[in-house]
């Protein structure tokens, strides 16, 4: 069996989305709260924004180009006050001017189809939109907080920093399994589904009953991590699959409970499962390989042409960055390329290995 | 060890309570699982952030030199830097010795840890790219 760690390992770096990003998507919130601060309209209320979804996770993929942010006002979500549709209208309209206030050109749109929580602000020559969600936050952005619904017109309760939380509870728990292998699922799902898309919600939702439930091992190295995955979802929805009444699965929200997937199409359910039955066979195929090159056509088949064929130079590369007399070793054994702050470790000290049998 | 940082090799070795502390210190997974003449310490090493663990076992005996082995999964055949009794070749005996004053934690392990980062290298690529002395020929068993 290949297991392959660094064509993953690679694999992993060429499914992030670009480091630009990645730092506009951590700077944006400070500057969407000062504008909304400062707003005569809009009011909101300390702390006033929050990064969330998938940046906040740490699990986007690819080309994300959505940054989620919250923002904090005031109310009575019980009372509907003040009216959900009427926030969102609210936050339509303050936002037109944050392109300009952020140097940018762009507008602010609220479409009901695409979004039902959110005003979109999209920014015309960046590759990065906003998703700003307001809030209710009786108890601040860690506890559970309220959105407002266009559709139900009115206030949904929502743990959003939960879910962030309960992520990097997982994540120590099965260290380099969880984000990854979570990470993987979203990145298949890019490869093989234009339309018909399951949310990535769903997904990390998916993952995370998973290996909350022990359905796969995170002491096996990622691919067999991976195949597990998709063996143990594909056998956990087929039989709603096989039905004939329309059904389609209830996948709990992590923190809340209630059914996140409830509006998940039959065809679209249909698509997925067959996605999965597919990927399923192409893991399993991957695995049972003894010839590596076999092995890595199927992860292809999996991944597409993220999944690297040649790795010899990147192991290169690799190696010289990690070398004794540089690196470090974590508690757990894993190899750095130095000290990293906040990571207990031990330095490596220089040797040259010997031995040849 | 000294004040001024240099080794007296007569020094007593440390005993193996203060190597044990040591393990437990900076390998939390590690447990000493032998008190007999071998004593033993087993436990998981990870070396890269998707690999899956390696449960090794480190022998050392006071007097003697500290052997490793991967316990599982078993090793690839063909596997290369390892000793005819299959533990890991960790160091050139000819530029590095082993004695008693040292720190299993602080040597032995991470030297593991970083061997097995090699090991998955080398099965991805068949090419062995850490450090290596070179051989002359014959095995020499430490």
């Amino acid at each position: 069996m290949h297991t392959l760690g660094t064509h993953f390992t690679k694999l992993l770096e060429n499914i992030q989305p670009p480091p630009h990003r990645l730092k506009k998507a951590q700077k944006i919130p400070a500057r969407v709260r000062d504008f909304l601060a400062e707003h005569k309209e809009f009011k909101t209320m300390p702390p006033h924004s929050r990064l969330v979804g998938s940046y906040a996770q740490h699990l986007s993929v690819g080309d994300v180009k959505d940054v989620d942010i919250l923002v904090r006002v005031d109310g009575d979500p019980e009372a509907n006050d003040p009216p959900a549709r009427e926030v969102l209208r609210g936050l339509k309209a303050a936002l037109d001017d944050l392109p300009e206030y952020l140097g940018y050109h762009g507008e602010s749109e609220f479409d009901i189809n695409r979004n039902r929580r959110s005003v979109h602000v999209r920014f015309n020559e960046e590759d990065f939109h906003l998703d700003v969600v307001p809030c209710i936050a009786p108890q601040g952005f860690e506890a559970p907080i309220y959105v407002p619904d266009w559709g139900f017109k009115k206030w949904i309760k929502s743990h959003p920093l939960g879910v962030v939380t309960l992520i990097q509870e997982l994540e120590d728990e099965h260290p380099g399994k969880f984000r990854n292998v979570t990470k993987l699922l979203k990145h298949f799902r890019n490869t093989h589904m234009v339309y018909m898309r399951p949310k990535s919600y769903w997904l990390v939702a998916m993952s995370i009953e998973a290996v909350k439930d022990g359905a796969v091992d995170t002491s096996e190295p990622l691919a067999v991590v991976f195949d597990q995955l998709l063996n143990h979802l594909y056998t956990k929805y087929s039989p709603i699959y096989q039905r004939t009444d329309g059904a389609t699965p209830h996948i709990k929200d992590p923190m809340l409970g209630h059914d996140v997937s409830w509006n998940w199409s039959r065809n679209d359910f249909e698509a997925f499962l067959r996605r999965l039955e597919e990927g399923k066979r192409w893991t399993g195929e991957a695995l049972k390989q003894d010839d590596k090159d076999e092995a890595i056509k199927y992860w292809r088949k999996v991944f597409g042409d993220e999944f690297p064929e040649d790795v010899d130079e990147y192991a290169s590369a690799l190696a010289a960055t990690h070398w004794p007399g540089v690196a470090h070793a974590s508690s757990r054994g894993v190899i750095l390329s130095g000290a990293v702050e906040g990571v207990k470790s031990t330095p490596v000290l220089p040797t040259r290995y010997y031995g040849d049998e | 060890m000294s004040k001024s940082g240099v080794i007296f090799r007569q020094e007593p070795p440390l005993n193996l309570a203060l190597q044990d502390l040591h393990i437990k210190q900076r390998w939390p997974t590690f447990r000493r699982v032998s008190n007999a003449k071998d004593p033993t310490w087993r436990g998981v090493l990870q070396p890269t952030e998707v690999s899956g663990q390696y449960t090794v076992v480190v022998t050392y005996r006071l007097g003697s030199i500290p052997k490793v082995r991967v316990e599982s999964p078993k090793l690839a055949p063909g596997t290369p830097h390892l000793y005819p009794d299959g533990s890991l070749c960790l160091y050139y005996p000819g530029e590095w010795s082993w004695h008693g004053r040292l720190i299993i934690a602080e040597t032995i392990i991470p030297w593991a840890a970083h061997w097995l980062f090699y090991y998955e290298l080398w099965l991805d690529t068949g090419k062995w790219h850490g450090p290596e002395a070179p051989h002359d020929g014959a095995k020499r068993a430490i």
